[in-house]
């Protein structure tokens, strides 16, 4: 294995830091972005994540989950009678003002209401506080919802929409991009402070041994004209897919991560190129002696491929710690996985050749009868 | 004592009716004109002549960095008219070139640059030759105790003496060398041609080099003086 390309680079250790440090700093651009993308995207998915049943019913016009559109109770009879439904379980979501204390501030929380009984979610909740909410005016409040409401012990008073409820225990869920806080309560007990609210869901689950794709057809079948039914991994992409495609959210941290991109390129190109510019002769030399262009665009290929590589390991670690705080800060779900390390690697390789061939080209351009 | 390694044919440099010239049309400017020699193995055959007369362009047609445009050129049994550029890269690895500036990688030292040249020829080359053969070379220009430093902590004639042993460490049936000497102090200078020489009569290497310095002529087997372009 020939060494001049590692040989440059390490025996230049300062310029060479220096030059890791300018793309590592692109490279975090590109990691932040993608993890506010991820972290919104994530967040949103959390409460499809928690749904516990088969299938999930929701309003036709209700394109993504923060369009609140619901289900009218006929639907709920509707789907319960269909072969194959063991349960329908209703989720009710109503947005409300919550006062922690009789002179605080009013601050909007999102409740969500179920019957205790059945739970359509998994919220991570204690036997206790989930047994809580059998009693009236109890809630359950999300742990780890935006610090904005101040602390929150079990049994304290609390009011929503000015309504005395108490603190029955906590949950754990994580705001989005819209909603600060959850709070956690009873079918019953929302009904009884908002007396008009749907369904903005419906959760099934299937009979055992009922095959849920045809379950799925039938509840179309039946009240097809103004639902939607899907599983819960297909409400997922849907949701996903209407994120990145139908809110800008894909293109504006797209955008973003791709300038990012370009600014560690030009930079690993500049560096190169200045590198480069400083050896032409010896360059030049290599191509008089006999070694073919391969040879020489291996050389310069194998320095940006390092300078990328230290790069790419600086601005990994500093986006490590960077994500601790922007999830602390902001309560997204940001957090770096394999496969998203992986990809910014792999773009990062993928820039550092382009940057690399762009940066040979003066070699392969010089001539070496200029020597003499 | 010449070992026969290019054919029978033991010329390594033939070359007639040559001419070449810079730019083109209204802008064309002729070099060199109806110049032919041959320079055979072992042969060690000096360039002169006035400055701008040509020296350097004929130097770089025959060594492949330059495309041949009018009459025969055959170095080392290569025919260089029409010549791919994959053939004059080929061609090139048997040609020792030393220039008037040592061009060296500053990031490597001299056993390093060494290793990097053996590598043009590795199917030559088992391990101990890496071992053995760039010690043999840098004790032979006098550098046993700096194999190991980057150029930077080199003079510039030690340098220079590493660019001469990096044209010769893969012995090549041919050294061009362009005033190899002309800035270099006496014990470099005397180095540097004592290896030309050697390569000449031990191993019947051909060499042509462009002097300027009448000293070197009792050295050459020949002397040939090129005037505007021309042969003399
Ligand atoms: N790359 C070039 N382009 C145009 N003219 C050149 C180039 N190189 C050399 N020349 C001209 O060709 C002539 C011969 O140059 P050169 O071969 O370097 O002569 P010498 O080595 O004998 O001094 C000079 O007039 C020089 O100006
Ligand atoms: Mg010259």
């Amino acid at each position: 294995m020939n060494q001049l390309g590692w040989r440059l680079i390490s025996r230049d250790a300062w310029r060479s830091v220096l030059a890791m440090a300018g793309i590592a700093t692109a490279v975090l651009i590109v990691f932040v972005e993608m993890g506010f993308m991820n972290g919104i995207l994530d967040s949103q998915l959390r409460i499809v994540e928690a749904v516990r049943g088969d299938l999930v019913v929701l309003d036709k016009r209700r394109l993504h989950l923060d369009k609140w559109d619901g289900l009218l109770p006929i639907h709920l009879s509707q789907i319960a009678v269909v072969p194959g439904v063991a349960a329908v379980m209703p989720l009710y979501q109503a947005g409300m003002n919550l006062r922690n204390g009789p002179d605080r501030p009013d601050r909007r929380v999102v409740v969500l209401a179920f019957s205790p009984d059945d739970p359509p979610l998994e919220l991570g909740w204690s036997r206790a506080a989930l047994d809580s909410l059998r009693e009236p005016e109890r809630v359950l409040f999300d742990r780890k919802s935006r610090p904005i409401y101040g602390e929150l012990a079990v049994g304290q008073a609390l009011w929503l929409e000015g309504r005395r409820v108490r603190l029955g225990g906590y949950v754990s869920l994580g705001p989005t991009v819209i909603i600060d806080g959850v709070m956690v309560s009873s079918e019953s007990t929302l009904k009884s402070i908002n007396p008009g609210v749907r369904p903005i869901m419906a959760v099934v689950r299937v009979a055992p041994g009922a095959d849920i794709e045809r379950v799925k057809r039938a509840i179309l079948g039946r009240a097809g004209e103004d639902i939607d039914v899907f599983r819960p991994g297909e409400l997922a992409d849907r949701e996903i897919t209407y994120l990145r495609r139908t809110a800008p959210i894909g293109l504006l941290f797209g955008a973003g991560m791709a300038a990012g991109l370009f600014v560690g390129l030009v930079i690993c190109y500049q560096v190169l190129y200045v590198a480069i510019r400083r050896r032409i002769q010896a360059y030049a030399t290599l191509k008089a002696m006999g070694f073919g262009n391969a040879f020489v665009i291996g050389v310069i290929l194998h320095q940006a491929v390092l300078y990328a590589a230290g790069g790419f390991l600086i601005g990994l670690l500093a986006a490590f710690l960077l994500y601790q705080e922007l999830a602390l800060r902001t309560g997204l779900a940001i957090f770096l996985t394999a496969p998203r390390i992986g990809a910014i690697a792999l773009a990062c390789l993928l820039a550092s050749v382009v940057a690399g061939l762009a940066a040979a080209r003066q070699v392969i351009h010089c001539d070496p009868a200029e020597l003499y | 004592m010449i070992p026969m390694t290019v054919a029978a044919d033991q010329t390594r440099i033939h070359c007639s009716h040559l001419s070449y010239a810079y730019g083109s049309g209204a802008e064309e400017q002729p070099v060199l004109s109806g110049i032919g020699f041959d320079i055979s193995a072992g042969e060690f055959v000096i360039l002169t002549g006035p400055s701008g007369s040509g020296k350097s362009t004929l130097v770089t047609l025959i060594g492949g960095l330059r495309r041949l445009q009018r009459g025969q050129l055959r170095v080392l049994g290569s025919d260089l008219a029409g010549a791919s550029e994959a053939a004059l890269v080929l061609l090139r690895r048997d040609i020792g070139f030393i220039f008037q500036d040592h061009h060296l990688f500053d990031a490597l030292t001299p056993r390093e640059t060494m290793h990097l040249t053996m590598g043009l020829r590795r199917e030559r080359y088992g391990k101990q030759d890496y071992l053995e053969r760039p010690e043999r070379w840098l004790t032979r220009i006098g550098l046993q105790r700096r194999m190991d430093v980057l150029p930077g902590k080199l003079s510039t004639g030690q340098r220079q003496r590493v660019a001469v042993a990096r044209a010769l460490i893969n012995e090549p049936d041919l050294i061009l060398a362009d005033e190899p000497t002309a800035s270099l102090d006496p014990e470099s200078a005397a180095i540097t041609l004592d290896c030309l020489r050697e390569a000449v009569s031990q191993r019947g290497a051909a060499v042509l080099m462009i002097s300027h310095d009448s000293r070197h002529y009792a050295l050459a087997d020949r002397v040939l003086t090129l005037v505007d372009g021309k042969l003399v």
